[in-house]
Formats: C-alpha cells, sequence, structure tokens
C-alpha cells in the first residue's frame, strides 16, 4: 500500500482519526473480498472510496456502517458516533415523503417544534417541496438519490457514508447532491463516499482511498493521488484502462 | 327446473322477511367467527412478527408446523377438542363443550396458522426490502416490527380476511363440538347440512345464499382494499 499521509509511522498525536483498521478482512464464502486493510480516515472532512467494479468498496463502506462484520481483523470507530449509510439501492417506506423524513426522526427521539419547519427546508434545499405529499417510491431515480441523502442528513449524524450517491443522475440533480455535500461536510459532518466517478471525486474528495481487487493501492491526500502518484494501477485507472 | 326456482324463490322471502331463526343463526355465525378472528390476529400477527423479526431457536420448526397447520382436516380439530372438553376429558371442568366458546375455539386453533403463516410471507417480503435501510437509519428491532406491520397492513388485511373466509365456511370441526343445538350453536353451515338432510331445503338455501354473498362480501373488500392499498399505500 502507498501512504503518504496515513501510514502508521506518520502519525501525528494531534490528528484525530475516526476510523481505525488493523488487518481487516472479509470473506464470502471462499472468497476473500477484502484482504488485510490498514488504514486510517480523519474525523473531519471528504474521504472518498474509489475503484473499478469488484473492488469491495461497498462491501467496505457497509462494514464501516456495521450493517456486514468483517470476518477477520479490527475496525475502531470513535466512540458515539452517529453513523448513517445511505445504500446507491435507494428504498423507501410505502409512505409519502414528508412521512419518509418524519420517520427516521422518530426513531431516533428528535422531536421538537422546528421538526416540520427542517423537514422543508430539507426539501426545498433539494428542490423536492412540491413532492412532499407525492409517494417516496414513484419519484425519480435521482429524485429518490435525493431524498436518500436528504432522509440520512435529517438526523443529524456525525458520518455520513454514502454509495455511489450520484449514480445514474442527471447533472442537475447530481450538482445539488454535490452541494448538499459540501454543506454537510462544512457544517462538520465526515462524508465517506464511494464512487466510480473521476471527476467528482476531483470536485469533492479531500482524501482517496483506492481499491483493487481487494486490497488498499493507495490511500493519500487528493492532490498526491491525482498528481503525484508513483502507482500504475493508479496511473492507468486515472487514464481509463483496463486493471489486471 | 321449477322445483329449483320454488326453492329460491321461498329461499329469498326467508331473507326478505327477516326470520329471526334465520337472522338468529346468521349473527351467531358471524359473533363465533369474528371472535375467532379477532383472537387469530391478536396472536397470529405478533407471531408471523416474531418470526421474522427474531432469529430464536425453533423458529424455522415454528414455520413448518404452522405451514403444515394451514391444511388442518376440521374434523380431527373438532374430534381432538371433543376429547379434551368432554365431560370425561383433561379439560372436561371448563364445560364448555357444545357452547359457542368452543366453537369460537375449534374456529381460532384452523385459522391461526392461515393468518400467521400467510403473515410471515408478507412480512418476510417487507423485511428483506427495508431491514437495510431501517437499520441503517437507526431502526431497533421494535421499530423494525412495527414499521413492517404498518407498511404491510393492505396485504395483511388480506391474509386476515382469508382466515375469516375460513371461519365462515368451516363446518367439519364445530358441528362436533357445537352439537348443532337449536337456539344455542347453530351456525350457518351447521344449519345447511341440517335442513339439506330434513329436506327443509328453503332455509338451506337462503343460508348458502347468505353465505355466498358474505364470501362475495369477502372478496370484494379484499379487491377493493388492493385498490386502496395502491391509492393510500404510496407503493
Amino acid at each position: 500500500m502507498t501512504s503518504n499521509i496515513y501510514c502508521e509511522k506518520k502519525i501525528n498525536s494531534k490528528i484525530k482519526f475516526l476510523i481505525r483498521t488493523k488487518n481487516l478482512t472479509h470473506k464470502i464464502k471462499a472468497k476473500e473480498i477484502l484482504s488485510n486493510l490498514n488504514f486510517q480516515i480523519l474525523q473531519t472532512g471528504i474521504s472518498c472510496i474509489m475503484g473499478p467494479n469488484g473492488a469491495g468498496k461497498s462491501i467496505l463502506l457497509k462494514i464501516i456502517s456495521g450493517l456486514i462484520v468483517p470476518t477477520a481483523g479490527t475496525l475502531s470507530i470513535k466512540k458515539d458516533c452517529k453513523m448513517i449509510y445511505v445504500s446507491q439501492n435507494t428504498i423507501f417506506l410505502r409512505r409519502s415523503v414528508y412521512q419518509n423524513l418524519v420517520y427516521p426522526l422518530k426513531i431516533n427521539n428528535i422531536f421538537s417544534k422546528t421538526v416540520h419547519e427542517k423537514i422543508i427546508n430539507f426539501l426545498e434545499i433539494s428542490d423536492l417541496v412540491k413532492f412532499k405529499n407525492h409517494s417516496a417510491r414513484n419519484l425519480s431515480i435521482g429524485q429518490q438519490q435525493l431524498l436518500a441523502v436528504i432522509r440520512g442528513l435529517i438526523i443529524e449524524p456525525n458520518v455520513l457514508l454514502l454509495d455511489e450517491p450520484c449514480s445514474n443522475l442527471d447533472p442537475k440533480s447530481a450538482n445539488i447532491i454535490e452541494k448538499i455535500i459540501k454543506n454537510s461536510s462544512k457544517s462538520g459532518i465526515k462524508i465517506i463516499f464511494v464512487t466510480h466517478d473521476i471527476l467528482q471525486v476531483k470536485r469533492l474528495a479531500d482524501d482517496i482511498i483506492f481499491l483493487h481487487n481487494g486490497e488498499i493501492i493507495e490511500h493519500s491526500k487528493k492532490s498526491f493521488f491525482f498528481n503525484e502518484s508513483k502507482c500504475n494501477q493508479v496511473k492507468n485507472y486515472l487514464n481509463g484502462k483496463l486493471l489486471k | 327446473m321449477d322445483y329449483f326456482f320454488q326453492i329460491f324463490s321461498k329461499a329469498i322471502n326467508l331473507i326478505l322477511e327477516a326470520d329471526s331463526d334465520l337472522f338468529e343463526i346468521i349473527f351467531l355465525s358471524l359473533k363465533v367467527s369474528l371472535t375467532a378472528l379477532f383472537f387469530s390476529c391478536l396472536i397470529g400477527l405478533p407471531i408471523a412478527a416474531l418470526c421474522v423479526i427474531k432469529c430464536f431457536f425453533g423458529r424455522n420448526i415454528l414455520i413448518i408446523i404452522l405451514n403444515s397447520l394451514m391444511g388442518l382436516p376440521p374434523v380431527l380439530v373438532g374430534l381432538v377438542l371433543y376429547l379434551i372438553f368432554s365431560k370425561s376429558g383433561p379439560l372436561g371442568f371448563f364445560e364448555i363443550l357444545y357452547t359457542p366458546t368452543i366453537m369460537t375455539l375449534a374456529q381460532f386453533i384452523l385459522i391461526v396458522p392461515i393468518i400467521a403463516s400467510m403473515s410471515i410471507q408478507v412480512l418476510e417480503q417487507i423485511l428483506n426490502e427495508y431491514e437495510e435501510m431501517l437499520t441503517s437509519i437507526g431502526a431497533n428491532k421494535k421499530d423494525i416490527a412495527l414499521t413492517i406491520l404498518w407498511d404491510a397492513r393492505f396485504p395483511l388485511v388480506t391474509c386476515v380476511l382469508a382466515g375469516l373466509g375460513r371461519a365462515l365456511s368451516e363446518v367439519g370441526a364445530i358441528i362436533i363440538v357445537g352439537g348443532n343445538i337449536a337456539h344455542h350453536t347453530r351456525v350457518m353451515t351447521t344449519s345447511i347440512a341440517l335442513e339439506t338432510s330434513k329436506g327443509n331445503l328453503e332455509l338451506a338455501v337462503s343460508l348458502g345464499l347468505i353465505l355466498i354473498f358474505l364470501s362475495l362480501s369477502i372478496n370484494a373488500t379484499v379487491s377493493a382494499l388492493k385498490k386502496l392499498s395502491k391509492e393510500f399505500s404510496y407503493d
């Protein structure tokens, strides 16, 4: 693994990590999906997990979210950290858009007089306010992805995990989601997202974990990753070549 | 043909004249079946939710048993209840044999597996869809159970109505445990059997017509609910 800022030797005691892994491994049946991953993710900023199809990105994100338990190794996450995972397959309750936003507040015991205003505010930001009484399941794919991100953000998590939040989105919707991601990061929410989109990574990410065949090929800051990486697989990927 | 016509016209007259015996039988049928249905829902739906949400010891065996019991022969249920609750039986001291109470119990035993099994299938389908999403936004097991029960309410009503259909049309068990006693345990299905054997076909046909009407009403309700669910369940 090439890592210019996060390798163990260089850990600065003042740097606060949100996630640390040690030999994190995950197998499905006999197949090793993730192999001995060792990395740390900072408490702030936007981290991106990138790599070709089948690299293990989504599985890694699900392991971080706690939805999947790794078969070996350790994953340490900062205490009292409210983490929300937004899947690339958006699923909604058989309820209205508005009710789909009320629901996470209700189950997380977030009640206040301003709940209604808060929901309307989020719907306005995402341009979904006119659909508030529509079925969430009948929205377009782009609108559903927007709603899924908002549903995650409405309970004010410390960390938002997004699995390909802009896949299959038109530029307008992708732009809205990217704005929401940036603003959330500015307000202190840690964002970790999975994507294939190199341009989106350039626009959003602070640091990038590059996965290939279940291994971390590189974990570095964006500027290093795009300009100084010596790793051939990263270079090939960025040049649009197939990775072996 | 005239014979059929005569019987049908007399049967319809009986209904239109609001014959007190006829309505007593209908009322008791509905009372027994609806009570059995109420308790079956009270037990069957939580069992279904539990089987879907929790992974407990014996869960799969319970599901297999419930599925098998869907086809339980009513006469067998009647016979077993008779043996248990007859005077010389182990629970004979309850003295409920030949009462509407034991008829309700018999119907309850017959429809709990239907409601539970069908509900498990409905709830499992919704759980598979929702589980990851609900867990990821912080829902605990109780939240998940309540959410899937609520979001599955329309298909669950269909399961419940299937149970009601079975209860209303049941004859084998309740004729054994109820005894078909006039003004006491006589319900529509047992009356049809008795009146047909006595040759009193008008009353049998009128009860049959009402039974068909109830069955059609249940089916119409299921169909209307399906439409309603499309409109109101935001599916």
